[in-house]
C-alpha cells in the first residue's frame, strides 16, 4: 500500500523538486502551494504524511497542522532559525535540508 | 617903518600927509593880516563844520537845561527825526524809560566836569525801534555846555550777545577749559569738574597732565602739541582719568586762541563726554572678542578695508598694520578658497547681492582658521553701490564640530544599519534558505537526468533561478551594510532605489504576511546618495510593515509620482495611524514607540539627517485614515563645477 504523503509549501519550485525526487510506486505525493487546497485534501483523503512548511502566506505551519486531523503525523519544514511550534510535530526539517536525509527519513516512516 | 615902494610914496607931501600916509599904510597892513586870519579862520571853521556834517559818528552838543543845541546830519539819519524835532524837545525824552535815570545821572556827573567814555544807553527811533548808543561826552566849564559823540552799537551788541549764547550753549554741553601756552589751566566749567572729579580750586593753576590717562602714546601727544602750537585745530578723541582713577573718554576740539598779532596766547578745548558710547563700544569689542566675530567694511571708490581689531586675530596680520589692500587681502586666503572668494565678493560688487560663505586663511606656520564672511552692498541715495559691509566669523570650532557631528552620524547610521540588518537577519536568512533548498533539492540525483536532457534542462533553470535569488539578496545586504565616511552622491533613479529596498523588505513583509503594494509612476531622477536614500526607504518600508502587523488589514504602500518641482515618495501602511503628540517627536533621535530591543529609536532622526543633507523633505500626511510618510525632492538645477 503506498504511502499517501502531501507536501504544503509556498515554494512552488520545493514542490515540484520534492515530488520529483521522492515520488515512487511506493509513495504518492501531492503538492500543495496553499494552505486551503492542502488542508482540505487531508479531510478528503487519507494522508498518511504531512509535510508543511512554516512560513506561508496569511498563516503559519502551525496553525495549517491545528487545522488538520490530529492523528495525521505531521513534518514541518522551516527555513527561519528558530521556530518553536505548539502542535506536535514527528519532525523539524531546516531548510535547506539535505534531500538524502529526507529520503532517509521517508523510508524509515515506511518501516 | 617898511619901505614903501617908491611909485607908492606921493611925490612931495606934507608933514601932516606922511602921518597919514602911514595912518592909511598901517591900515592897508592891517587890512592884509586881518583878511589873512579871518580867511585862515573861515577857512578852519569850515573844515570843522564839514567834519561835523560828514562824519558818520554822531556828533552833537547839549546845553546843560538838556536840550540838543546842535547835532550832525548823521544824527537825523540814524535816528529818523529831523533836526528841529531832535532839538525841539529834552533829549531824555528820546532815551528808553529805563535808562532815563541813569542818563540823567551821568549828565549831572558831566556838568559836574567829568568827562566820560562809553556810557550806554537805549534811544528811540522814529519807528519806534530802539538802538543802543555808545557816548562819550565832556562838557565846556564855561558855557556847562556838554559836548558829546555817540555810536550806534547794536549791531555789535547783537553779535555779542549771540556769541554769548553760543558759549552757554557749549559751557552747558561740554566739559570747557582754557590753558595757558605751558598747559597749565586756566578756567574750567561746571561739566568738567562734574566729570573729572576735580574741584575748581583743584584744577585752576594745575599742569592739564593732572587729568592724564597715560594711555595715549607719545606720538599721539607730540601730535597734538605741535597742531595746536602752530596754531591749528586738533580734533581727536582722548581718554582721561578722573580723580578717582577711573578712566573716561571725550571727544576733544582744542582751539589755540590768538591774540591780533597771530600769536597764540592760550588754547580753549570743548570736550563731549563720551564715556557711555565708548563703554558700549567696549562691550560690543568684548561680546565680538568672545564670539569670534569681527566687523569689516569696504570702500568701492577708495579701494579701502576696514577692519575692527577682532579681523585681525584671523589674518596673518598685525593690527598696527592697518586694513590690508585686495591683493594682500587675498594671499591670506586658502589657495583652494580663493576662486570662490574672488567669484563671490565679485558678484556681490557687480550685482549687489548679498553673500555668506565660509573659506580657509592660512598661515605662515601652516595653521589653518575657518571663517564665515557674511557681506553685502552699500548703495548711495542715488541707488549707486559705493561699498560692501558684513562680518566676519572664526567658525573653525564650529567646522571642527560639523565634522565630529557627521563622524557620529556615520556612527549611527552604522549602528543603525546593523539593527535594522539584525531585525532582517531573521528574514533574509529564511529568503536565502528557500533558494538554497531548492538547490540542494535540485542537485541531489541530478545524474538520474543525465539521460533525461528535458528535466535536465529543466532542474538546471530552477537550479540558476534560484542561485540568482540568492545573489540578490546577498548583493542588497553587501551594499547595505558597507561602511562609508563621505557621501557619495549622483544621479540616480529613485524608482530602482525603490526596488533594490524592496528586496531587502520581502523578507520582513513575508514574515508579517503584510502586503507591499508597488506603485511606482515615475522614473522619479534624482541627485543623490544611493545607499542612504535605499536606507530611508528600508527603514520606511520596515515601519509601515511594523505597524501594519497587528492590524486585520496587512499593507505597506509604496507610491513614486514626480511633477514639475518635485519627485514625491508616499509610504503608506494599513497600521492604526500616529497619534498627533508623537508626531512630533517623530524624528527625534532615541525616540520609539517601540517595545526595548524592537527598535533603535534612531531610524527616523537618521532618515531625517540624511534627508536633511540632500535637502529634501519628509513629514507625516494629515487627514489621512492611515498613515502616510511623504518625502519629498525638490528638483533643482544644478551649478556644474567650473
Amino acid at each position: 500500500m503506498p504511502l499517501n504523503i502531501v507536501y504544503l509549501d509556498d515554494e512552488s519550485d520545493l514542490c515540484h523538486l520534492f515530488t520529483q525526487s521522492f515520488e515512487s510506486d511506493k509513495i504518492k505525493i501531492k503538492a500543495f502551494v496553499k494552505a486551503e487546497d492542502a488542508i482540505a485534501e487531508t479531510l478528503k483523503n487519507p494522508a498518511d504524511l504531512v509535510f508543511i512548511d512554516y512560513r506561508l502566506p496569511n498563516t503559519n505551519g502551525d496553525l495549517v497542522a491545528q487545522k488538520m486531523k490530529a492523528s495525521i503525523p505531521k513534518v514541518l519544514i522551516t527555513g527561519d532559525l528558530s521556530v518553536v511550534p505548539e502542535t506536535p510535530f514527528v519532525k523539524i526539517f531546516h531548510k535547506p535540508f539535505k534531500f538524502q536525509d529526507m529520503e532517509d527519513f521517508i523510508r524509515d516512516f515506511l518501516l | 617903518m617898511p619901505d614903501i615902494p617908491k611909485q607908492w610914496m606921493p611925490v612931495s607931501l606934507p608933514v601932516s600927509d606922511l602921518r597919514r600916509v602911514n595912518f592909511i599904510g598901517a591900515f592897508l597892513i592891517l587890512g592884509i593880516f586881518t583878511k589873512f586870519f579871518v580867511e585862515r579862520y573861515f577857512a578852519s571853521i569850515n573844515e570843522l563844520n564839514k567834519f561835523f556834517d560828514v562824519v558818520l559818528d554822531l556828533l552833537c552838543i547839549a546845553g546843560p537845561e538838556g536840550k540838543f543845541k546842535k547835532i550832525n546830519p548823521a544824527f537825523s539819519d540814524l535816528l529818523g527825526y529831523s533836526e528841529k524835532e531832535l532839538k525841539s524837545k529834552p533829549f531824555i525824552e528820546f532815551v528808553h524809560p529805563d535808562d532815563v535815570d541813569k542818563t540823567i545821572a551821568i549828565f549831572d556827573k558831566i556838568k559836574a566836569g567829568e568827562p566820560t567814555l562809553k556810557f550806554e544807553n537805549r534811544y528811540r527811533r522814529r519807528d519806534g525801534s530802539y538802538l543802543i548808543m555808545s557816548w562819550s561826552a565832556a562838557s565846556d566849564p564855561l558855557t556847562k555846555n556838554v559836548y558829546a559823540s555817540a555810536r550806534d552799537i547794536t549791531v555789535d551788541r547783537q553779535h555779542e550777545l549771540e556769541l554769548r549764547q553760543v558759549f552757554d550753549a557749549i559751557e552747558r554741553s561740554s566739559l570747557v577749559a582754557t590753558a595757558n601756552i605751558e598747559g597749565r589751566i586756566t578756567s574750567v566749567n561746571e561739566n568738567f569738574c562734574r566729570v573729572s572729579g576735580f574741584s575748581r580750586a583743584e584744577l585752576l593753576g594745575q599742569d592739564h597732565n593732572i587729568i592724564k590717562s597715560g594711555i595715549h602714546s607719545k606720538e599721539f601727544i607730540q601730535n597734538l602739541w605741535d597742531t595746536i602750537l602752530s596754531g591749528r585745530v586738533w580734533y581727536g578723541e582722548i581718554q582721561n582719568k578722573t580723580k578717582e582713577g577711573l578712566p573716561f573718554f571725550v571727544q576733544t576740539v582744542i582751539s589755540p586762541m590768538t591774540d591780533i598779532m597771530g600769536r597764540v596766547q592760550k588754547f580753549l578745548s570743548i570736550q563731549f563726554d563720551m564715556t557711555k558710547q565708548k563703554e558700549s563700544e567696549q562691550l560690543l569689542e568684548e561680546a565680538q572678542s568672545v564670539a569670534k566675530i569681527g566687523s569689516w567694511s569696504f570702500d568701492a571708490k577708495a579701494q579701502n578695508i576696514f577692519w575692527s581689531k577682532k579681523i585681525y586675530d584671523f589674518f596673518p596680520r598685525s593690527l598696527d598694520m592697518g586694513p590690508p589692500n585686495l591683493a594682500e587681502l587675498e594671499a591670506y586666503i586658502h589657495p583652494d578658497d580663493q576662486i570662490l572668494w574672488r567669484t563671490t565678493v565679485g558678484d556681490a560688487l557687480q550685482n549687489g547681492n548679498s553673500y555668506k560663505f565660509r573659506f580657509r586663511t592660512i598661515f605662515p606656520d601652516g595653521k589653518i582658521l575657518w571663517l564665515e564672511a557674511i557681506g553685502r552692498s552699500r548703495f548711495d541715495s542715488s541707488g549707486k553701490l559705493i561699498g560692501l559691509t558684513g562680518t566676519c566669523q572664526d567658525i573653525s570650532d564650529i567646522v571642527v564640530a560639523e565634522e565630529q557631528v557627521k563622524i557620529e552620524r556615520a556612527k549611527a547610521m552604522q549602528s543603525s544599519k546593523l539593527a535594522s540588518l539584525g531585525e532582517m537577519s531573521a528574514g533574509i536568512a529564511h529568503e536565502i534558505n528557500n533558494p538554497l533548498a531548492i538547490i540542494t533539492g535540485a542537485v541531489w540525483r541530478m545524474d538520474q537526468f543525465a539521460k533525461d536532457p528535458e528535466k535536465l534542462k529543466a532542474r538546471v533553470e530552477t537550479i540558476e533561478k534560484a542561485a540568482e535569488r540568492i545573489e540578490k539578496i546577498v548583493k542588497g545586504l553587501r551594499k547595505f551594510s558597507r561602511s562609508y565616511e563621505k557621501s557619495e552622491y549622483k544621479d540616480c533613479s529613485l524608482s530602482a532605489i525603490v526596488n533594490e529596498a524592496l528586496i531587502l523588505t520581502e523578507a520582513k513583509s513575508i514574515r508579517h504576511s503584510t502586503q507591499v503594494i508597488v506603485d511606482i509612476k515615475a522614473e522619479g531622477a534624482i541627485w543623490c546618495d544611493e545607499i542612504e536614500i535605499e536606507q530611508v526607504l528600508i527603514n520606511l518600508i520596515n515601519n509601515g510593515i511594523d505597524a501594519a502587523k497587528d492590524q486585520a488589514e496587512k499593507w505597506v504602500r509604496v507610491e513614486l509620482t514626480e511633477n514639475d518641482t518635485s519627485v514625491n515618495l508616499r509610504v503608506s501602511d494599513s497600521g492604526k495611524g500616529i497619534p498627533n503628540e508623537v508626531q512630533k517627536k517623530l524624528f527625534q533621535p532615541f525616540f520609539t514607540t517601540k517595545a526595548v530591543g524592537e527598535g533603535t529609536g534612531l531610524g527616523l532622526s537618521i532618515v531625517k539627517g540624511i534627508l536633511d543633507e540632500h535637502d529634501a523633505t519628509i513629514e507625516v500626511l494629515p487627514d489621512l485614515p492611515y498613515t502616510c510618510f511623504e518625502v519629498k525632492f525638490t528638483k533643482k538645477r544644478r551649478i556644474h563645477a567650473a
